[in-house]
């Protein structure tokens, strides 16, 4: 009996085909924008020192 | 404060945007991802006291060849004020980062879901951030073991915290990209030695005096600057309202025709005893295993199968280098260290993302085949003096090293459901905690035992592929024996309930 409530009840149980929808506030974007930054700029920087010292296997030099 | 920290405050309110959580799990991870950078610290710190010449004091484990005699200089050197630590005394802090990172993760996980992401991160913030003060404290007074104690023991469950923080919640918010949010997670734990490492040289660079190498300062500087950063990250997590779906997205869509991914949900005491868990673990045990070996010797490896191909004197073999050559060579295995790690972050974003159109199984399934065609071509492009070729290999299995950690979350999702995904996640990491010592032993053992034997430094690896290729065509069996779960193991609607209420995930979006 429990089997056929764990196979019969899918969405319930997945709990996705009945919550609520919602569109982000165009106004959040910005703030994306400034999250992405503040971790995109540290990262990008170690990326360059990192290709940098990749650079003589890369190019010779 | 506990208010603050609950997981009913930080459940998303309508108009939130989705796109600020992997910024807030990329601002932890990068912060954690330091502790693959530590090697930084070895040198400064293997000559920290000096004498009055200037000149640094013998090591606590000088003259010791055998690792009985290495260990014992280390039980010395735990507790020694007079004499300097080895780059052997300070590995095993590596050993405890990630036998206590899977540790964490897996004692922790459970906890993670229900007191939510906020929660977790803040105690991870505290655990690391607190753990590189302690070691400064230890590197003040000179005294390792309050070292392995800080950033080892604290920081590491920090790490395992850390680590696992974002996973569910990810998921949750990228129903329709689950390997793209996972991936950019985790992207940030490989690139966070990329921007540590530089970081810490450059602060040490500028704290050191002819009396002190500048570490304690800078793990001072470094703690309170990746405590910002924490938590900024923690304080950024949102969760999604029960039953949240990106716009025009149908679960069914997506899963129709796809019996590897499941609507339903796996308990956390359950998904252990599904034969599914116990083959993930092994393929993220193999692939990791396979990886971490070969990643942790790039350099070494590199200059001894090409000599002195490196710097454009083919004619000089590794054992007859100069001093000059060394340092020449030394310069192109650092490179080749930098490119495997661009690959290494890349491949987690990269192969995570692909992963979302291949799909999981079929991601591992190239992962095991091409990396074990890679491995076995890596002898023939060393005897062939084909060192282009030879780097291509090696990137391209650190992509898929990477791609190995970051698919794994995703995969779980698939096969487990969301509600515990975080929790079975961390259970999975010790898998890696057994490969950070698996993969390691077996390249070392093998290299050491090879070198006894006089073998010609070009072919100390040769047998080492082959080993790893083996364990990768393992990994693909396990892969192929992954079915779906049997619906016996999923939870039912009325225990799904009773586990949301406890999460305190069953209040209206605010």
């Amino acid at each position: 009996m429990k089997q056929e409530t764990r196979s019969s009840e899918p969405a319930q149980a997945g709990g996705l085909e009945s919550g609520p929808e919602w569109h982000a506030d165009p106004s959040s974007w910005p703030v994306v924008a400034v999250s992405w930054l503040l971790v995109g700029i540290p990262l990008l920087w170690g990326i360059y020192k990192t290709f940098q010292t990749a650079k003589v296997i890369l190019f010779g030099t | 404060m506990a208010q603050l920290l609950s997981k009913e405050r930080i459940i998303a309110r309508p108009g939130f945007n989705r796109w600020l959580v992997p910024p807030a799990a990329l601002a932890i991870h990068l912060c954690i991802g330091m502790a693959y950078g530590f090697s930084v610290f070895w040198k400064p710190l293997g000559a920290a006291l000096i004498d009055a010449d200037g000149k640094p004091v013998p090591a606590c484990a000088a003259g010791a060849t055998t690792f009985a005699e290495k260990a014992s200089g280390t039980l010395k050197a735990l507790v020694a004020t007079d004499c300097n630590w080895t780059q052997f005394d300070l590995g095993w802090m590596y050993t405890l980062f990630f036998v206590l990172l899977g540790c964490a993760a897996a004692i922790w996980g459970g906890w993670l879901e229900r007191a939510g992401p906020r929660k977790a991160g803040l105690v991870s913030a505290v655990c690391w951030c607190g753990g590189l003060l302690i070691s400064a404290l230890g590197v003040y007074w000179h005294q390792l073991w309050i070292m392995w104690l800080g950033s080892g023991v604290i920081g590491g469950i920090g790490l395992g915290l850390g680590y696992i923080s974002p996973v569910s919640t990810l998921i949750k918010w990228f129903p329709d990209r689950r390997g793209m949010a996972t991936g950019m997670a985790i992207m940030g734990f490989g690139g966070g030695a990329m921007i540590g490492s530089p970081f810490a040289t450059l602060l040490m660079v500028h704290f050191r005096t002819p009396a002190d190498p500048g570490v304690w300062e800078t793990f001072v500087t470094m703690a309170v600057v990746y405590f910002v950063f924490m938590l900024g990250g923690a304080f950024g997590y949102r969760v999604p309202p029960p039953g949240w779906r990106p716009e025009g997205w149908r679960p069914a869509a997506r899963t129709a025709g796809n019996t590897m991914i499941t609507l339903h949900h796996v308990h956390l005491k359950t998904a252990h005893k599904t034969p599914q868990f116990w083959l993930l673990w092994v393929l993220l045990c193999l692939n990791t295993s396979a990886g971490i070996g070969i990643i942790g010797a790039a350099s070494p490896m590199l200059q001894e199968t090409f000599g002195g191909q490196l710097f454009g004197r083919p004619e000089v073999g590794f054992r007859q280098f100069t001093d000059a050559d060394k340092v020449a060579a030394a310069a192109v295995g650092a490179g080749f260290v930098g490119l495997i790690s661009l690959f290494n972050i890349f491949g987690r974003i990269g192969w995570a993302s692909f992963s979302d159109k291949l799909g999981r199984k079929r991601t591992y399934i190239t992962f095991f085949l091409l990396g074990a065609v890679l491995y076995a071509l890596a002898p023939m492009a060393a005897r062939g003096d084909h060192l282009a070729l030879f780097v291509g290999c090696f990137c391209i299995i650190a992509s898929m090293y990477g791609g190995g950690f970051s698919t794994i979350p995703a995969y779980l999702a698939d096969m487990f459901g969301t509600q515990f995904v975080g929790a079975i996640h961390g259970r999975l990491l010790t898998a890696w905690s057994t490969a950070g010592i698996l993969g390691p032993v077996v390249v070392n053992y093998i290299h050491d035992t090879h070198v006894a034997r006089g073998i010609a430094p070009e072919h100390l690896y040769d047998s080492i592929f082959y080993i790893l290729a083996a364990m990768l065509v393992l990994g693909f069996v396990s892969n192929m024996l992954v079915k779906p779960v049997a619906a016996k193991y999923f939870m039912t609607a009325a225990e799904l309930e009773a586990e949301r209420r406890l999460s305190h995930e069953t209040g209206n979006a605010k």
